[in-house]
C-alpha cells in the first residue's frame, strides 16, 4: 500500500539540467505532513521548476526503496522521518515539523558537517510565547511555568526571556505525572498565568484534563503552544500551521536554489505563526481579550523590536 | 414500597459496580515519552466544554449570585444551608438543630419554592417539596461552588424552579488526589468528622468521602442529630468524546423530633435514611458542542414512633396512644441534554426528561398505597449575540406532569453592554409551581385512645386541596451590572416584581373549634424590591455584602388571616456582609454579619424580631513536612441571643474549633 503513496511529484520536467533533486521523507501519510507537502508544492509552482521533488514514506526510506545519493537534499518531515533519515543520509538534511528538543538530540547522533543538517523547529520562540501574553493579558506579568524532562534545558532561556520581557516567572520542575498537581498548586500561590511548553508527560492527553480543570478553577489562565489545546480550554495559543512551516521550507528552499548552494543556514525557528483565543474561556474569566488578528499585530511588532 | 424502593437501590448499586469493575480493565492509556509534532497537532479532549464553564455574573440570564470555596471556608459555617445567608433575599433559618429553611420569600417551613440541584440531582423531596438539607450526604470540603439563580428559570430547570434554583457543583475528582481529615469539635456535644481519599485507579478518577455530624441542637428543643454518611464519585474517561460520571451517596442518621410541652408529639428520635446514585454519559464534539445522558434515583425515608401522654381534653380523657409515622420516597430521573453552536451567534441548548416520583407516608396521606407521579419535558433554550453588545437570552420548558396536566414556561432576557464593565439587562419569565403531593393529596388525622366511652376517636388536622391549580409567577427584572477586573470590584443591583398567582396556603377552617387546615389556592401575591450584592477582592482581603428590600403585596387573598399570613412571612430587609484577611503568616481572619428584619415564617413558626447576627473565625495554616493542616476557630453569633424561626430555637453565642490535615 505504501507503495502507492510514493508520489513522485515532478516540475519544470523540459529543465532537467541544473534542477536540485530534493526528496520529501514523510513520517505519516496524512495529517501535518501531507499538509506542508501541499503547501511547498503550492509555493514551487509558481517558481518555473527549480527542483524535481519526490516524495516518500520514512518507512519506505528506511526500507531502501530509494538510492539517497541520488538526490541533492533531502527534506525530513516530522520525528520519524528524522530519526530515519538522521541514520542513513550522507546528503543535505532540512528537518521540519520536530520540535527542537528532539531536533537537537538527533543533531548529536547524525554525522553531518554543520552546514548540512539543519531544522525550522516546529516550536515557537520563547519570545514570541512571552509577547503573545503580554498582548493578551497586559496586566498579567506573573507567568509560571511547569517544566519536565523535555522542557527543562529551556529554565534558563525562559528565565532570559522574560527578564528581557520585564515578566516574572516562576518555574516548577516535575519529575513523574504525580508530581504535576502539586507543583501546579505551587505554582499558583503567585502565578498570574501558566506558559505551556510541550512536554509529553506534562502536556498529555490524559493530564489535559486535570491542568486545564485545575487552572481554570484557580482562575488562572493557561498560554498553550497548539489549536488543539484552544479547543479544549486553553486561554490562547501562538503555533504554525503546517501549512505555515511549509511555506518557510519552500521559502529557505529557493533561496538556496538562487544562491545555488547547498549549504543549510542555522537551525531556525517559525517565522510564520498564527495566533488562536478561546473568547468563551475568556468569557468565562472575566478577561476582555483583543481580536486575534490584533494580537497577531502586536507580537509581529514586539518581536521586530527585539 | 420500602422495600421495593431498597431493591432499586440495591440494583442501582449493582449496576454501577458491574460498569466501574468491567470499565475498569480498559486501564490508562500509554504515555508518550518523546515529544513529537504529535505534541503540537495532535487532538486533545476538550476539557472546557459549555456545560463545564462558569458564566459570568453579567452574561447570566437571570439575577446569579456565585458562592465559592474561600466564601464557604472564611464564613466558617457548617450547615450547608447556613451558606445561604449570603444570597441576596435567601431567607436561611433552623425550625429546629436538625431542620434548616432555605426559601426566597413566602417563607415557610416546608415549600422552599427553590429547585435545588446537587451535581444536576434534583433533590427537593415530593411529599414535602422540603430539601432534606441536613441529611444531603455531601461533605462542605466537597462543593467547588453554589451558583443561586434569585428567581425563576424554569426554562431551564423546569417547574418548581420558582422563587429560585440552587445549583451546588462538587469538586472534579481529579482535584483532590490524595487525603484529608477534618475534625470539629465544641460544646454542646458538637463532634463532626470528615475523612476523604481522592486518587486514580485504572482509568477512573475517584473520590470517596465518609463522614459524621452530631450535636444537641437548641437547649428548649428536642433536635440533636446524629449523621453518618458516605458518598463518592468516579470520572473515566473512555476516549477522547466520551466521559462517564457515577456518584452515589448515603446518609443514615437520627433526628431528635417532637416537643417538651406536647401530649402527643412528645419527644422522640426519627431514624431517617437518604440515598442517591446518578450516571452521567457525557459525550463532547467540540468547545460547543456537547450532548449528555443522566440517570438518577434519589430515595428519602424518615421513620418515627411516640406514644402519647395521657391527658385531658375539654373534658375527655385521651389515653396513652401508639403512633407511628413512616415516610419513604423515591424518584427516577432520565434526562437528555444537547448544547450547540448553530451559527457564531447563537448557541442552544435543548432536551428532555422523564421523571417517576413514588411516595408513601400512612399517616399524611391516610392511605398504605403508594402515590406514584410521572412527569415529562422538553425544553430548549438559547443565546443569541445580534452584536457584540448585546446578549438576547430566551427560552421555554413543556411539561407534563400527573397532577396539573400540561404547562409551558417562557423566559427572556436582554442584556446591554454598555461599556466595558457596564451592563443593563431586562427579562421577564414565567414559571410555575406543582402542587406538592401533601399540598393535593394529604390527609392527616390523629386517631387516639379515648377513655369514656371507651374507644378511639379520630381527629382531622389537615387535608390536601384535591384538584388545586398550580401557582404560577410571573417575574419582571431590571439588572444593572459593573464589573471592575483591575479593581476585583463587582456589584449588581435587580429592581424585581414577582406577580404569584394561586399560591398554595392552609387554611384553616371556620367553625372547627381547632387548627384543622386545608389547602388551596388562596391569594394573589405581587413582591417586588431592590436587591443589591457586591464583591470585592484586593490581594488578600475579599469582601462580600448583599441586601434586599422586599415590599410584599397581597392582592386578593382568601380571608384576611391567609393575607396578614402572607404578608409577615417576608421580611422587608435580609442583609450580609462577609469579610476576610489572609496575613502573611499563614493566619486568616474573617467576620460574617447578618440581619433579618422582622417577620413570621408559615407553617409552625413564630413571630420574630428583627436580628442582627455577628460571626467571626480565625484559621491558622500550618506545614508538618509536606503535609498541610489548618487549625480554625469559630464564634457564631457573638453578642445577643436571637431566634430562628421559632422562639423556642434560641441561637446563643456557639464556639466550635475544627483541625484539617491533608497528605
Amino acid at each position: 500500500m505504501q507503495a502507492t503513496l510514493a508520489l513522485v511529484l515532478c516540475w519544470g520536467m523540459g529543465m532537467a539540467y541544473g534542477q536540485t533533486q530534493i526528496l520529501l521523507v514523510l513520517s505519516d501519510s496524512g495529517g501535518a505532513c501531507s499538509e506542508v507537502v501541499a503547501a511547498m508544492r503550492g509555493h514551487f509552482a509558481g517558481q518555473n521548476g527549480a527542483f524535481e521533488v519526490r516524495s516518500i514514506h520514512a518507512s519506505e526510506f528506511s526500507a531502501g526503496r530509494v538510492d539517497p545519493t541520488e538526490t541533492d537534499l533531502i527534506v525530513a518531515i516530522g520525528t520519524d522521518a528524522m530519526e530515519q533519515v538522521s541514520v542513513e543520509a550522507r546528503v543535505p538534511v532540512l528537518n521540519i515539523l520536530v520540535p527542537r528538543q528532539r531536533y537537537e538530540s538527533s543533531r548529536l547522533r547524525a554525522k553531518h558537517d554543520s552546514r548540512q543538517y539543519s531544522a525550522i523547529y516546529l516550536d515557537q520562540p520563547l519570545s514570541r510565547q512571552l509577547q503573545l501574553i503580554k498582548a493578551a493579558l497586559p496586566k498579567r506579568d506573573a507567568v509560571g511555568v511547569l517544566l519536565g524532562p523535555a522542557s527543562q534545558d529551556r529554565l534558563k532561556p525562559l528565565q532570559q526571556a522574560a527578564r528581557e520581557q520585564k515578566l516574572g516567572v516562576s518555574v516548577e520542575q516535575v519529575i513523574t505525572e504525580e508530581d504535576i498537581l502539586p507543583a501546579l498548586k505551587r505554582l499558583f500561590v503567585n502565578a498570574e498565568v501558566l506558559l505551556a511548553l510541550p512536554d509529553p508527560l506534562i502536556f498529555n492527553k490524559s493530564t489535559a484534563q486535570s491542568l486545564l480543570l485545575t487552572s481554570y478553577r484557580a482562575q488562572i489562565p493557561l498560554i498553550a503552544y497548539s489549536k488543539s489545546y484552544v479547543s479544549a480550554g486553553a486561554l490562547a495559543a501562538v503555533y504554525s500551521t503546517p501549512t505555515q512551516i511549509g511555506q518557510q521550507a519552500a521559502e529557505l528552499l529557493l533561496r538556496l536554489a538562487q544562491a545555488k548552494t547547498l549549504l543549510l543556514p542555522p537551525p531556525q525557528y517559525p517565522k510564520y505563526f498564527s495566533v488562536n483565543v478561546n473568547y468563551q474561556v475568556a468569557r468565562s474569566l472575566g478577561l476582555a481579550i483583543e481580536d486575534e488578528a490584533a494580537l497577531l499585530q502586536r507580537i509581529k511588532a514586539g518581536t521586530e523590536r527585539e | 414500597m420500602s422495600r421495593k424502593i431498597r431493591q432499586h437501590t440495591l440494583l442501582v448499586c449493582l449496576c454501577v459496580g458491574g460498569i466501574v469493575s468491567s470499565t475498569c480493565m480498559a486501564g490508562a492509556e500509554p504515555v508518550q515519552v518523546a515529544l513529537s509534532e504529535q505534541d503540537f497537532f495532535g487532538e486533545v479532549p476538550v476539557v472546557l466544554s459549555v456545560s463545564r464553564l462558569m458564566q459570568p455574573v453579567s452574561e447570566a440570564p437571570a439575577a446569579v449570585t456565585v458562592i465559592d470555596r474561600d466564601m464557604i471556608r472564611t464564613s466558617g459555617f457548617r450547615d450547608l444551608a447556613d451558606v445561604f445567608r449570603l444570597v441576596p433575599g435567601f431567607y436561611v433559618a433552623h425550625f429546629s438543630g436538625n431542620e434548616q429553611v432555605v426559601s426566597n420569600g413566602l417563607n415557610n417551613r416546608y415549600f422552599g419554592r427553590v429547585q435545588v440541584l446537587l451535581d444536576g440531582v434534583s433533590v427537593y423531596t415530593p411529599m414535602f417539596g422540603q430539601v432534606p438539607w441536613s441529611a444531603l450526604p455531601l461533605a462542605l470540603e466537597d462543593i467547588e461552588r453554589i451558583e443561586v439563580t434569585r428567581g425563576p428559570n424554569a426554562a431551564s430547570y423546569g417547574a418548581n424552579s420558582f422563587l429560585g434554583i440552587i445549583n451546588i457543583i462538587t469538586r472534579d475528582p481529579i482535584q483532590d488526589r490524595g487525603s484529608l481529615l477534618a475534625v470539629r469539635g465544641g460544646a454542646p456535644a458538637l463532634a463532626d468528622a470528615v475523612a476523604r481519599h481522592g486518587g486514580k485507579l485504572g482509568g477512573w478518577d475517584y473520590r470517596l468521602t465518609i463522614g459524621h455530624k452530631q450535636d444537641h441542637g437548641f437547649e428548649l428543643r428536642n433536635d440533636r442529630q446524629r449523621t453518618d454518611f458516605i458518598s463518592g464519585r468516579g470520572d473515566y474517561r473512555i476516549d477522547e468524546k466520551n466521559t462517564l460520571q457515577v456518584q452515589a451517596g448515603y446518609t443514615g442518621a437520627v433526628f431528635g423530633r417532637g416537643y417538651f410541652d406536647s401530649n402527643i408529639d412528645v419527644p422522640h428520635d426519627q431514624q431517617v435514611q437518604s440515598s442517591y446514585q446518578q450516571l452521567h454519559w457525557h459525550r463532547v464534539y467540540g468547545p460547543d458542542d456537547e450532548l449528555s445522558l443522566q440517570f438518577y434515583h434519589t430515595y428519602n425515608s424518615g421513620h418515627e414512633a411516640v406514644t402519647s401522654t395521657p391527658y385531658v381534653s375539654s373534658g375527655i380523657p385521651i389515653l396513652a396512644t401508639f403512633l407511628r409515622n413512616d415516610l419513604d420516597s423515591e424518584r427516577f430521573d432520565f434526562e437528555f441534554q444537547r448544547n450547540q453552536r448553530l451559527s457564531p451567534a447563537l448557541r442552544v441548548v435543548w432536551g428532555a426528561s422523564s421523571r417517576l416520583d413514588r411516595v408513601r407516608a400512612p399517616l399524611y396521606l391516610n392511605t398504605i398505597a403508594t402515590q406514584t407521579t410521572k412527569l415529562q419535558r422538553v425544553f430548549l433554550n438559547g443565546e443569541w449575540r445580534p452584536a457584540a453588545n448585546w446578549v438576547v437570552n430566551g427560552g421555554a420548558m413543556w411539561e407534563h406532569n400527573d397532577i396539573t396536566g400540561t404547562d409551558l414556561s417562557p423566559r427572556l432576557a436582554l442584556s446591554y453592554h454598555m461599556a466595558p464593565g457596564h451592563t443593563v439587562r431586562g427579562g421577564i419569565s414565567r414559571a410555575l409551581r406543582t402542587p406538592t403531593v401533601l399540598e393535593d393529596s394529604g390527609d392527616y388525622n390523629l386517631t387516639l385512645n379515648v377513655g369514656i366511652p371507651p374507644g378511639t376517636a379520630t381527629i382531622p388536622y389537615f387535608k390536601g386541596g384535591h384538584g388545586l391549580r398550580p401557582e404560577s409567577i410571573v417575574s419582571r427584572e431590571l439588572s444593572y451590572l459593573f464589573e471592575s477586573n483591575t479593581h476585583g470590584f463587582s456589584a449588581d443591583t435587580r429592581l424585581f416584581v414577582d406577580r404569584i398567582q394561586d399560591t398554595i396556603v392552609p387554611v384553616s377552617t371556620a367553625g372547627v373549634p381547632y387548627d384543622y387546615y386545608r389547602y388551596r389556592n388562596a391569594a394573589d401575591v405581587t413582591m417586588k424590591g431592590v436587591q443589591t450584592q457586591a464583591r470585592w477582592r484586593a490581594g488578600a482581603t475579599q469582601l462580600s455584602l448583599s441586601h434586599a428590600y422586599t415590599k410584599t403585596v397581597i392582592e386578593s387573598a382568601y380571608n384576611p388571616d391567609v393575607a396578614e399570613d402572607l404578608q409577615k412571612s417576608n421580611p422587608s430587609h435580609i442583609g450580609s456582609a462577609l469579610v476576610s484577611h489572609r496575613f502573611g503568616s499563614g493566619i486568616e481572619a474573617s467576620v460574617g454579619y447578618y440581619q433579618v428584619s422582622e417577620m413570621h415564617p408559615i407553617g409552625d413558626g413564630q413571630f420574630l424580631k428583627h436580628y442582627r447576627r455577628w460571626d467571626a473565625r480565625l484559621a491558622y495554616d500550618f506545614r508538618v513536612g509536606a503535609q498541610h493542616g489548618q487549625v480554625a476557630l469559630v464564634m457564631q453569633n457573638l453578642f445577643a441571643p436571637y431566634y430562628e424561626f421559632r422562639r423556642d430555637n434560641e441561637f446563643k453565642s456557639r464556639t466550635f474549633g475544627t483541625l484539617s490535615l491533608e497528605f
